[in-house]
């Protein structure tokens, strides 16, 4: 009696968990996947709400019985780092590209893992649509060529899988202006000056009308980030934000010329007319004499300390972001705006202007493109020894792009303890980002695309839907604010590590000496000459070979 | 006899008081600027006194976690690490004072040689990896255990110590090892003080060895804590081009008194060590460099 009150008993502690394991899919793949992501703060398992159950639904609902092994790697030595562990053949299987550059050399060394475009369609089809339908809504449709070129490498088999979002594409800079210059000077902030002749003379007047009323010449108009709105009232566009000689990231700025070819911003003839009005600028005060050096002194890198101390009146180092009113989201406001509002008391005001316009209607600055090697992951030659692994990478990626609640976890965490939804149809974090990244959230980053999650309604949450970018766009629909530069030629050329700093410093170097009437403006027409002979006529024959290619 | 000041004498204070005033500006600048708001840093200027004093910077640097667990690792691995490396230091250099050490000039040379000529990062790392020394304090200290530098400077001192001493230990019965451990060694305090000042700020400096051997967030040292809370917001956060734009503008960046609070939290510990030292460095390096 006992023996089968027994057998009864273990029946029944049986039955239901034989049911859950019916319920559960069969396991299509198990194993470890390692994933550095960019990361805030170690990820601490035993705070974990996250990982363990995007495990746990991972396993039961789809079959990938994974464990993700998140491994933190120090943001600003993160190319150091990894390119020592794959020496060491220590490195996660899932990494950042961080920039193009980075990534062809990984791949000519043979660290990276590549696999074929039907490989991809095969194991992540949903993506596979999302982004040959061109992303959230088809948005960006006119970018899937460039998805798939950036995607690949020279045999067609994919290295990566780009990254594709519209705010590259989206502008994000215009001019800030004081309030209180403004107001000093009886300009309304309504009518900023949209030429550049009205441009200059408010510049003459906050340089000069002395808008901070304490009878000492002590102000002046602008410095380095205007010096850009100029450039680009001529049609021009040079990158110096951080200041002169601070090589951009993004390198040398195509245009495409009357003739169909390349040619580079650096030697365009409408230069000397910006040159000549910026050493008048200089000579008469107007222009800061510390433009060489970069408008941020120290600290946060969009702060420009010059502007939110009075020093001059207008700046375009931050973004518009950066200076978010309060009442966008009802926070402190923007982290530039913050700043401003400390030194200049709660009550000071600052107005976004337009982009002044040139004598043939040129305005702006630079945007980008929606697709870009950057934040997107890339992976290592030793999944090239294990397609299944690489294939359940692969196929995870493509849950999140449909599990929607897989991916807000992922994203964002459990509502009410890390985020909750706000009423305009966005998320607000509860957490810091480092302890958002200690309970799990956003370290699975890698696996579930890149920059972000590849999935419409996180999209919506945290950009489509989100304040900071509706204000963005907001702004940016009124007539020249928008942006309106994009290069020709957006790839790293062949020869450019050659050649590039040595031009730039060529570059930086002359104009700085015309800006400050150390030479004549004609001086301009042997600069072009010299920077074609400095290595410039080769970078132009790649940049007009990749045209034609492209 | 009272000594007298010459011109010359007064010129040389003069350029070191100006010399030292500079340096201690800067730092009394920072340490206003830990006491003060964040905002004093993007006004500008010098202060020698806080504005508007607040002791929320500190609150905020050590109330983290990270901190106090920094502090931990960073103790262990300068007392332990130093410790060891004096150890070994000081025996290794003992047996190439020793004119009677076979082959004395060529050991000297392989160790000698190894300033000149390292193997460098990647072989390094490939090695502590191999041993499987990630994620230990061993993988912080061992590959730096002998330092060809500090080797060379204590063995000079213990070449300057007289042969005799020990030649009458010996007589009254005295082993190689009493001799080192109970008369060398005592003797040697001034030396191996300065290098142990030298090897625990080091240790109590280094962080880019936890960087590249230490992934367990609970091994990371008080400077990496601080690094990454300084590093925070300083820079532009990967490419523009793409959706790390908002990201980065949406960065909690430190505010700068609170890096200033950092900076003062990491090195107060060590600059409290200094004094008690500091009669023995000045001893121990003239001595430890003008032998040769």
């Amino acid at each position: 009696m006992k023996k089968l009150l027994a057998f009864l008993l273990c029946a029944v502690l049986i039955i239901p968990a034989a049911a859950s394991v019916a319920d559960d899919a069969p396991i299509k793949w198990s194993g470890t996947i390692s994933v550095a992501s960019y990361m805030f703060a170690p990820f601490d398992p035993d705070k974990d709400i996250v990982v363990g159950e995007v495990e746990k639904i991972l396993k039961e609902k789809y079959g990938y019985d994974v464990t993700f092994d998140v491994v933190y790697v120090e943001y600003p030595q993160y190319q150091e780092i990894i390119n020592t562990r794959i020496a060491g053949k220590t490195a996660p299987d899932v990494f950042i590209s961080l920039n193009q550059t980075n990534m062809d050399t990984l791949y000519d060394q043979g660290a990276l893992a590549t696999w074929d475009v039907e490989f991809f369609q095969e194991n992540a089809p949903n993506l596979y649509a999302f982004f040959n339908g061109g992303g959230y809504h088809g948005r960006l449709a006119n970018f899937v060529d460039m998805f798939w070129d950036y995607s690949t490498v020279d045999d067609g088999k994919m290295v990566t899988v780009a990254g594709m979002t519209e705010a590259g594409s989206m502008p994000y800079k215009t001019l800030i202006y004081r309030g209180d210059f403004l107001d000093a000077l009886g300009v309304d902030p309504a009518n900023l000056p949209m030429t550049v002749e009205d441009f200059m003379d408010l510049m003459y007047k906050m340089a000069l009308d002395d808008p901070d009323g304490n009878g000492v010449k002590d102000t002046y108009g602008f410095s380095t980030t205007a010096i850009e709105a100029l450039f680009g009232a001529y049609g021009s566009y040079t990158a110096i934000s951080s200041g002169f000689s601070q090589s951009p990231s993004w390198g040398p700025h195509w245009f495409v010329g009357d003739d169909g070819k390349a040619i580079c911003s650096d030697i365009l003839p409408a230069n000397k007319d910006v040159l000549a009005l910026l050493q008048q600028a200089y000579a008469d005060g107007v222009l800061d004499p510390e433009f060489i050096t970069g408008e941020n002194t120290g600290g946060y890198w969009a702060i420009s300390q010059g502007f939110i101390n009075g020093l001059y009146g207008v700046s375009a180092l931050a973004s518009i972001d950066h200076y978010r009113l309060p009442e966008v989201v009802g926070d402190d406001g923007g982290r530039c705006a913050q700043e401003y509002y400390a030194v200049n008391g709660t009550d000071a005001k600052f107005y976004y202007g337009p982009w002044p316009a040139g004598p043939n209607g040129d305005y702006g600055w630079r945007v980008g493109y929606a697709v870009g090697i950057g934040e997107n992951m890339i992976y290592n030659a030793s999944l090239n020894d294990d397609p299944e692994k690489m294939a359940a990478i692969l196929a995870i990626m493509d849950i999140f792009n449909t599990d929607d609640e897989l991916a807000i976890l992922a994203s964002y965490g459990v509502e009410g303890v890390t985020f909750e939804y706000n009423d305009v149809g966005s998320v607000t974090m509860l957490v810091t980002n480092e302890e958002m990244n200690e309970v799990g959230v956003a370290v699975l980053r890698g696996v579930y695309g890149g920059g972000q999650c590849y999935n419409d309604t996180v999209l919506e949450l945290g950009f489509y839907n989100n304040p900071t970018i509706k204000n963005r766009l907001d702004w940016f629909e009124v007539p020249q604010y928008n942006s309106y530069l994009i290069t020709a030629v957006p790839v790293s050329l062949p020869s450019q590590s050659t050649y590039a700093s040595e031009l730039l410093a060529y570059r930086d170097e002359t104009w700085i000496s015309i800006i400050k009437g150390d030479l004549d403006v004609d001086y301009y027409d042997e600069y072009v000459q010299t920077w074609k002979d400095l290595g410039g006529d080769i970078l132009t024959q790649e940049a007009n070979d990749w045209l034609a290619a492209n | 006899m009272r000594e007298r000041f010459t011109v010359v004498d007064v010129v040389i204070y003069l350029l070191l008081c100006i010399f030292a005033l500079s340096i201690f500006f800067a730092f009394e600048h920072l340490l206003s600027l830990s006491f003060s708001p964040s905002y004093v840093a993007t006004k500008g200027g010098i202060h020698l006194l806080p504005v508007d004093p607040t002791l929320d910077n500190y609150i905020k640097v050590l109330e983290s976690k990270y901190i106090w667990m920094g502090y931990k690792n960073t103790l262990i691995r300068t007392v332990i690490g130093t410790t060891l490396q004096l150890l070994i230091t000081a025996m290794g250099a003992y047996s190439l004072s020793k004119k009677f050490f076979p082959h004395r000039s060529i050991w000297t040379f392989m160790i000698v040689f190894t300033m000149f000529f390292s193997g460098g990062l990647i072989p390094t790392y490939i090695l502590v990896v191999n041993l499987g020394l990630t994620n230990t304090y061993a993988a912080m200290i061992l590959p730096g255990l002998v330092s060809a530098f500090n080797l060379v400077i204590i063995r000079n001192y213990f070449m300057s110590l007289p042969e005799e001493v020990e030649e009458s230990c010996m007589i009254d019965g005295a082993g190689r090892f009493r001799i080192f451990f109970q008369i060398v060694l005592p003797l040697s305090k001034p030396i191996l003080a300065t290098v142990a000042l030298w090897l625990a700020v080091g240790h109590w400096n280094a962080w880019f060895d936890v960087l590249i051997y230490i992934t367990d967030d609970k091994m990371f040292t008080l400077q990496i804590v601080l690094r990454r809370i300084i590093i925070t917001g300083t820079q532009q956060m990967l490419d523009l081009n793409i959706s790390s734009e908002v990201l980065a503008n949406q960065v909690q960046s430190s505010p700068e008194g609170v890096k200033a609070a950092a900076i003062f939290v990491a090195t107060i510990p060590i600059l409290a060590a200094y004094p008690f030292i500091q009669g023995f460095f000045v001893k121990g390096i003239m001595i430890g460099s003008l032998k040769g």
